[in-house]
């Protein structure tokens, strides 16, 4: 049988940083140590996670995505916009924010794919571009909140009186990337892509549209961690996820190595979102 | 010298003056003195920043530190003005900061050759909430009264900053063409093998360029804290993407070696006059930053209409060849 997921040096390293974080805070901090902070921590690093497990196989295909944050500004106002101002239902509107992060994903990726553009220069420009419209569409200033319960419940309600329920979100999100990257041909090819990508073109890998299903997924994942901000504190605001690209990015850097153990740094990325948590709430 | 040459620099300088020309028709106030010194002096700390990115961009590398470093160095010119040092001291002491910072992702970067945008990622971090560890926020008040304008009347202080950007950028285009660390910068960038045979390190190139970037972001940070009569403590937020956006709209490729610093220039000018004659034009300026981001874009695009010209001129094809990019975005690369 073959093991589904062993963990490699760097990463133990990684998990030690995060134990020994953990034995810090407990000690020089009263209440750290408790399973309500636990999860409200968890409950903050789900945003992130989100958005950093889909800029894994960017990174992995050599690319990059900063419009991610970005994104998600303007899929929360958009969502914020058409639920109050647009009178539609919040089913409707939480469909057009994910439709939004597809239009925005697949807009990265015909340029990176089609024209051939520099990936960080491209996603430098939608950066600007996306987080100009929403603000632009809210004048800076809207703030659209007093969403119904039921949404709220997403980002701020409990299943079954303990687990924050976005958690769940995240395991399957944290599942199916693993799968992805680690279980599927197209999870294959991005390594190989990102190895070389004219190899990868000789070797029949239709390089151009795995290229451009990376950056529509990363979109995805951008409109979905908005929706769950959305929901997580009751307000949509333009400035919604700023400098987010640069804190999974991080989360990223953090985890990478160049090997092809999909699973694990799928894994290692959650934990690694779960330490940046740690550090903002000690922090900030 | 050919024209040819800096088709990029001209594209982004049409679209400038395109620009320049709608704001004449629609808002002949924006030319007014007062207006275009104000733009002067918001952009100044950009131009020099964007100086430095232009260089550490041509070497192949790039510098995502710069808004941290700045905020660093906004500080650090605080303190020392604070301590009682005297101005003109405290500027001096305000570069070497700089440098210092940017040598340490020099080192990283050129002497261990760890990659540039994981290096100054952590580095941008590192640098921004160390910060805000040692002052816990706080901006640095009370400050002697020389501080501001360096101790000059308002229109004197203004123009001297707008003459030391001037200075820097004239010295910096003249030493990038013509000495010979201007063209090393431009060797490694565009083929760091070549630049070795040719007994060119890159690794020291890097390292230089890095220690300069940082070195102009303490002369920006300077120059601007100058301008108020506080320092506040958490300056240069998303500066690093200004400066790289202006580099890249000016025609400078991401990957090295090819580019000048009068399309950083007309970069700088392009996306720092876009909010200004927003507000004139009767626009809200909220507008800005997705018009920003529209350049970059278009930017880009340009470039790939260019370069089926290039790939004619290189191997004397049939122009009948040449292909349409809009045609391209839709149908895509088929050989």
């Amino acid at each position: 049988m073959r093991r589904i997921y062993k963990i490699r040096r760097h990463e133990w390293v990684l998990l030690l940083v995060l134990v020994l974080e953990c034995a810090i805070f407990s000690v020089a901090g009263t209440n750290f140590l408790t399973t309500a902070n636990a999860f409200e921590i968890t409950r903050l690093g789900v945003e992130i996670g989100l958005i950093a497990l889909a800029l894994t196989p960017v990174i992995i295909t050599g690319g990059i995505d900063l419009s991610v944050g970005s994104m998600m500004g303007l899929a929360a106002v958009v969502l914020g916009g058409l639920w109050r101002d647009g009178q539609m239902s919040i089913a409707i509107a939480v469909c057009a924010a994910l439709l939004l992060g597809l239009a925005g994903g697949s807009l990265n990726g015909l340029l990176v794919t089609r024209l051939g553009l520099p990936p960080l220069i491209v996603t430098l420009g939608t950066f600007s571009l996306f987080r100009g419209i929403a603000e632009g569409l809210t004048r800076g200033i809207e703030n659209y909140s007093g969403f119904p319960s039921q949404f709220l419940f997403l980002g701020q309600g409990y299943a079954g009186g303990v687990i924050p329920a976005q958690l769940f979100i995240l395991v399957v999100a944290i599942g199916a990337f693993a799968w992805l990257l680690h279980r599927t041909a197209f999870g294959r090819s991005l390594y190989a892509i990102g190895y070389s990508s004219e190899g990868a073109r000789f070797a029949g890998i239709p390089v151009g549209r795995h290229v451009f299903i990376v950056y529509l997924l990363s979109g995805l994942a951008a409109s979905v961690s908005a929706i769950i901000y959305v929901a997580h504190l009751g307000q949509a605001k333009s400035d919604a996820g700023s400098g987010f690209e640069l804190m999974a990015l991080t989360a990223v850097v953090l985890a990478e190595r160049q090997s092809s153990a999909g699973v694990a740094q799928s894994l290692e990325r959650s934990w690694v979102c779960l330490r940046w948590s740690f550090f903002r709430m000690v922090c900030g | 010298m050919s024209l040819k040459r800096y088709k990029r620099e001209a594209s982004a300088l049409g679209a400038y003056l395109i620009l320049l020309l709608v704001m004449a028709l629609i808002a002949p106030a924006f030319f007014n003195p007062g207006n275009l010194r104000d733009l002067a002096m918001n952009n100044a700390a950009v131009m020099l920043i964007a100086i430095g990115m232009t260089l550490v961009i041509l070497t192949g590398e790039i510098d995502i530190s710069v808004g941290s470093q700045f905020a660093v160095c906004t500080v650090a010119a605080g303190w020392f003005a604070k301590a009682g040092m005297p101005v003109l001291l405290v500027l001096p002491l305000v570069i070497v900061t700089g440098s210092l910072l940017g040598g340490v992702g020099g080192a990283l970067v050129g002497r261990l050759r760890m990659p540039s945008i994981v290096v100054t990622l952590a580095l941008m971090v590192a640098w921004r909430d160390g910060l805000r560890w040692i002052t816990e926020g706080a901006w640095v008040q009370n400050l002697p009264a020389d501080f501001q304008w360096f101790g000059f009347e308002q229109s004197d202080g203004q123009f001297l900053i707008i003459a030391v950007t001037l200075i820097v950028l004239l010295v910096s285009a003249w030493a990038l063409q013509n000495l010979n660390a201007g063209r090393a910068i431009y060797a490694v960038g565009s083929d760091a093998e070549a630049a070795r045979l040719a007994g060119i390190e890159k690794r020291s190139v890097v390292f230089a360029v890095f220690v300069l970037m940082g070195a102009l972001v303490g002369l920006a940070a300077a120059l601007n804290a100058a301008r108020f009569s506080i320092v506040p403590s958490n300056g240069g937020m998303g500066l690093e993407l200004k400066a790289i956006a202006a580099v890249v709209v000016g025609g400078t490729a991401i990957t090295g070696g090819r580019g000048t610093l009068l399309g950083t220039v007309i970069g700088v000018a392009l996306l720092g006059t876009i909010g200004t004659a927003l507000t004139f034009a009767g626009i809200n300026p909220f507008w800005e930053k997705s018009i920003q981001g529209a350049i970059i874009l278009v930017a880009l695009m340009s470039e790939v209409a260019l370069r089926p010209f290039d790939r004619w001129r290189k191997n004397h094809v049939n122009p009948a060849n040449h292909v349409n990019p809009v045609k391209l975005f839709f149908t895509g690369f088929t050989g």
